[in-house]
């Protein structure tokens, strides 16, 4: 872990500022997008990105079925045996932290983030789909503006970091936010040129009353 | 510079932009434009994992993800309809009670119309009710249920206001009560009219429906049983029906299978996800105003507008219902409230009092022509215009307009049963 966190602050060392950061970012972060959304139909592509979804979902369940056995857990432990393990109740805490975020970046992949939206959803054709661009466009740029404001955060921290639960010391729980948001960025990249190619998910509200026949 | 910023995240929000970037840029722009470096940004992000709280949100969603992909709105209004059929429009209330007990487990998220509402339409209709009545109903009633016990947006009010859940969760049962009693009024009213058949009652039926239920029927009143008599907290009694659920619908009824575990986790992760970040990127934001004293200093101009509470709440109410149907419950409860409450305060409005408020507005704004939320999920589901579903649910905006009226300036309403039960909703 030592070593980890030496090697992650030497990196960070060479930060550039939020300006320098957004105009290497986006453009590094878009032709990265495009390079793959160019082989987006290749089956090794198909088999990447199949993967990711799942290991996304998983990653997803694993952490709310931990929360559900290890909250239940320590209901059993405190009631029939009057004891109790102390790292529960803070993994419980940042465990809400990690979903929150594993979920964001999944409901990229979907469109499904909550959102206002309430002229875009009147835009039809052509400017449905360059308002739908600008829109991607801009929250890849706030995205990566944020992944810089983590990744000064995590700077700090790790000079000053100390443990949290068991042995995970607060610079790892930090790192949360970097990675979401390089993730996020590059998602949204994929969602502007998904845009672009007339790809893009449908609006929520058609998703959620997509699967009509289920029920009935 | 800063302000030009505020101003475009605000356009790019009406355009579709995520609302927790939308939060997250304006944070940043005001913090960097105030010297402070933008990992103060994330820093309040980290508040996330601060509070036991938060942890029911995802397993309570989780709960509701799982009745409502198992056959439990089936068997609920199965067994309801045996036990209420046989009074004058019996049906309607069924609908209203399967409703509100699953949205009050569900979050008003849309589950409610698509799950429950797609079983009683083609039933209210069958049934005899008119076509425009029955689609009211149901629209209107994908949000009923959110004023009771374990909603999703009581636990949220309560942790954004700082108000003890308890105190909230009772708070919010009269009002519920008299929601629904208005409704089921109405709809026997219609029933009568409409000269609907009554199902008379059979006890063997109806015995054979509860217990086909039996499993299900208990969740109730083992949540707020627990909740109530205060053996465990809101976090574990959330963890409890979790782990309830599960077991209930994947290993006892089986009607939800492993292989689709991982489907319903991810949707309704999602879902809760979505809140927990915009939460996340509003702690920054409401921070930042709050230290800028912005609520004190609209308080002090609107105390020269609104000079009583009772005027106070007036425009409230319809700066609410706004809220409501331009924003979704969760963004407008976590955006809002932090900057009403010491408006509120400062006008000597009780908080747990104006939680109910709050809650009851936004609950009407679901269904608010043009784009409450409700509307366009039955448009999508019951595959009729949204200006059909304008028009059918005006009679029952109507209705929850008086009630909101009611709940409003009858405060005992929502404070009474906390001050015979000694939760504390009495005190101002």
């Amino acid at each position: 872990m030592e070593s980890l966190a030496a090697r992650t602050a030497a990196l960070l060392a060479g930060l550039p500022e939020l300006g320098r950061f957004l105009g290497i970012g986006f453009p590094a972060l878009l032709a990265l997008a495009g390079a793959l959304f160019a082989v987006r139909k290749t089956p090794a592509l198909r088999f990447v990105s199949d993967r990711g979804d799942a290991m996304l979902g998983g990653l997803l369940a694993a952490e709310l079925l931990a929360m559900v056995f290890l909250s239940s857990l320590q209901i059993l432990l405190r009631n029939v045996f009057d004891s109790g393990l102390l790292w529960i109740d803070p993994l419980l805490r940042h465990l809400v932290l990690l979903l929150a975020f594993t979920g964001a970046v999944a409901a990229t992949g979907v469109k499904r983030h909550v959102q206002i939206n309430a002229l875009g959803r009147l835009l039809r054709g052509n400017a449905q789909r360059v308002g739908g661009t600008v829109i991607a466009a801009t929250a890849a740029t706030v995205s990566l503006a944020l992944a810089h404001a983590s990744l000064v955060l995590l700077r700090d921290e790790i000079e000053f970091s100390e443990i949290v639960f068991l042995n995970v010391p607060s610079w790892l729980v930090v790192a949360v936010f970097p990675v979401s948001f390089l993730v996020l960025a590059f998602r949204f990249e994929w969602l502007v040129l998904a845009e672009i190619a007339g790809e893009a998910p449908q609006s929520p509200e058609a998703e959620l009353a997509g699967p009509s026949e289920k029920t009935s | 510079m800063t302000t030009a910023i505020v101003v475009f995240a605000l356009v790019a929000a009406l355009f579709g932009l995520p609302l927790f970037l939308v939060l997250g840029l304006i944070a940043l722009a005001l913090f960097i434009g105030a010297d402070i470096s933008g990992s103060a940004v994330v820093i309040e992000m980290m508040r996330l994992s601060s509070s036991p709280l938060l942890v029911a949100l995802p397993l309570f969603t989780f709960a509701g993800a799982i009745l409502a992909e198992s056959g439990a709105p089936r068997r609920l209004v199965e067994a309801s309809r045996e036990l209420l059929g046989w009074l004058p429009g019996g049906l309607a209330l069924v609908a209203l009670l399967a409703c509100a007990l699953f949205t009050a487990f569900t979050g008003a998220s849309g589950v409610t119309i698509v799950a429950v509402g797609g079983l009683l339409l083609p039933a209210l209709i069958q049934g005899g009710y008119p076509e425009r009545f029955t689609l009211g109903l149901v629209t209107t009633s994908g949000s009923l249920g959110l004023l009771f016990p374990p909603s999703l947006p009581l636990l949220l009010y309560a942790y954004v206001a700082g108000v003890g859940v308890d105190e909230l969760f009772v708070a919010g049962i009269l009002p519920g009560v008299l929601l629904i009693v208005l409704l089921a009024i109405y709809g026997a009213r219609r029933g009568l009219m409409a000269g609907v058949e009554r199902k008379p009652f059979r006890v063997r039926t109806a015995l054979s429906a509860l217990r086909r239920a039996g499993w299900e029927a208990p969740l109730p009143m083992v949540v707020l049983g627990g909740i109530y008599s205060g053996k465990v907290t809101v976090t574990e009694a959330a963890s409890l029906t979790a782990l309830y659920a599960l077991i209930v619908e994947v290993v006892i009824y089986r009607d939800v299978r492993i292989r689709d575990l991982p489907r319903v986790v991810r949707d309704s992760m999602v879902l809760v996800a979505g809140i927990l970040v915009i939460l996340a990127a509003a702690f920054g934001f409401t921070n930042y105003l709050i230290d800028a004293e912005v609520p004190m200093n609209i308080l002090e101009w609107m105390q020269g507008a609104f000079t009583s509470k009772w005027t106070f709440l007036l425009a409230l109410n319809v700066f609410l219902l706004i809220v409501g149907s331009l924003m979704d419950i969760f963004s407008a409860l976590i955006v809002v409230v932090p900057l009403i409450v010491p408006i509120a305060e400062g006008y000597g409005v009780n908080l747990v009092h104006l939680g109910i408020i709050f809650l009851t507005n936004l609950e009407i704004g679901y269904s608010t022509p043009p784009v409450g939320l409700n509307l366009f999920i039955s448009s999508f589901r019951f595959e009729r215009p949204v200006l059909d579903l304008y028009r059918a649910s005006l009679p029952f905006l109507g209705i929850l307009l008086v009630a909101l009226v009611l709940i409003t300036y009858v405060p005992d309403l929502s404070l009474l049963l906390g001050r015979l039960l000694g939760t504390g909703g009495g005190t101002p």
